[in-house]
């Protein structure tokens, strides 16, 4: 199973100290490969802090693919951060079956508020194709 | 039955319960959904405190507990293939891998007919609902 980051810099989009309203902040995918021939069959989150809940769990992940169709749209990510960690316990990917996805259209969605710092600025979406 | 999904589509419903304090008894229908009018929806998830707290339009979610008070109807044009589902049953897996751990409920792909599916609030006691909340639905579909 191949394994490709797609990756959000958060900081590149928000100032650190910049405290973010719920529901106001889109944050895109900057990673530049083009996916859109690839069968995506699993997803999965890298949490960038061990043990730490508070960014992820008001975030949510929307895929749209080359057609501009929301095919996941808004997907809660702490079910998708799969971590050998007492908080991040999915111990299984988030099995796909989707395909021209256009990642760089895609983003997160921030639910909650929560203020940027430096450890929360990178933001990992694994996908297995 | 419980098994993982593979997800080919999926779509978020936020159904709000109303405002608090709530009525034993009470009936809240699901809102006709366009992009759902054709789909074959063969999973349904929610996803209460735990996986989440806010929506991403900044809602409060109801809690865990607040679902062990409400059961969920489902209709196939006239059919109420499913009907008063503890919703506690919908949960897939809590942060601390409890509930379902990580399975889904799923079944036979079915053109759900949405306004006339619905969820029962049981119970309105402050055990279960402390202010006004919303459920986060995640319906998983398909066009094929």
């Amino acid at each position: 199973m191949i394994k490709y980051n797609a990756v959000v810099n958060i900081s590149a989009d928000l100032a650190i100290g910049t405290t973010v309203v719920g529901g106001q902040s889109k944050l895109y995918f900057r990673s530049g490969q083009d996916i859109s021939n690839k069968r995506i069959i699993g997803i999965s989150v890298t949490p960038t802090v061990n043990g730490d809940a508070t960014l992820y769990i008001d975030t949510y992940l929307t895929l749209i693919n080359k057609k501009g169709e929301y095919i996941i749209w808004n997907y809660p990510v702490v079910p998708l951060c799969v971590g050998n960690n007492t908080l991040f316990s999915a111990t299984r990917i988030t099995r796909t079956d989707i395909e021209n996805i256009d990642i760089l259209s895609s983003y997160y969605t921030i639910g909650g508020g929560f203020t940027v710092t430096t450890q929360f600025s990178w933001f990992y979406l694994n996908l297995y194709y | 039955m419980y098994k993982q999904p593979i997800i080919k589509r999926s779509y978020t419903y936020i159904m709000p319960l109303g405002t608090f304090p709530y009525t034993a008894g009470k009936q809240v229908n699901f809102q006709y959904i366009p992009i759902l009018e054709k789909a074959k929806i063969y999973g349904i998830q929610i996803f209460a405190i735990g996986n989440i707290n806010t929506t991403p339009d900044n809602q409060n979610s109801v809690l865990t507990i607040g679902l062990s008070a409400i059961t969920a109807t489902f209709a196939e044009g006239d059919d109420l293939f499913i009907y008063n589902m503890p919703t506690t049953m919908l949960q897939p897996q809590d942060i601390n891998q409890n509930i379902n751990k990580g399975y889904s409920m799923m079944f036979k792909p079915r053109k759900i007919n949405l306004p006339k599916s619905y969820v029962t609030i049981n119970s309105g006691a402050g055990t279960y609902f402390t202010q006004s909340v919303v459920i986060y639905w995640n319906f998983i579909y398909t066009y094929d």
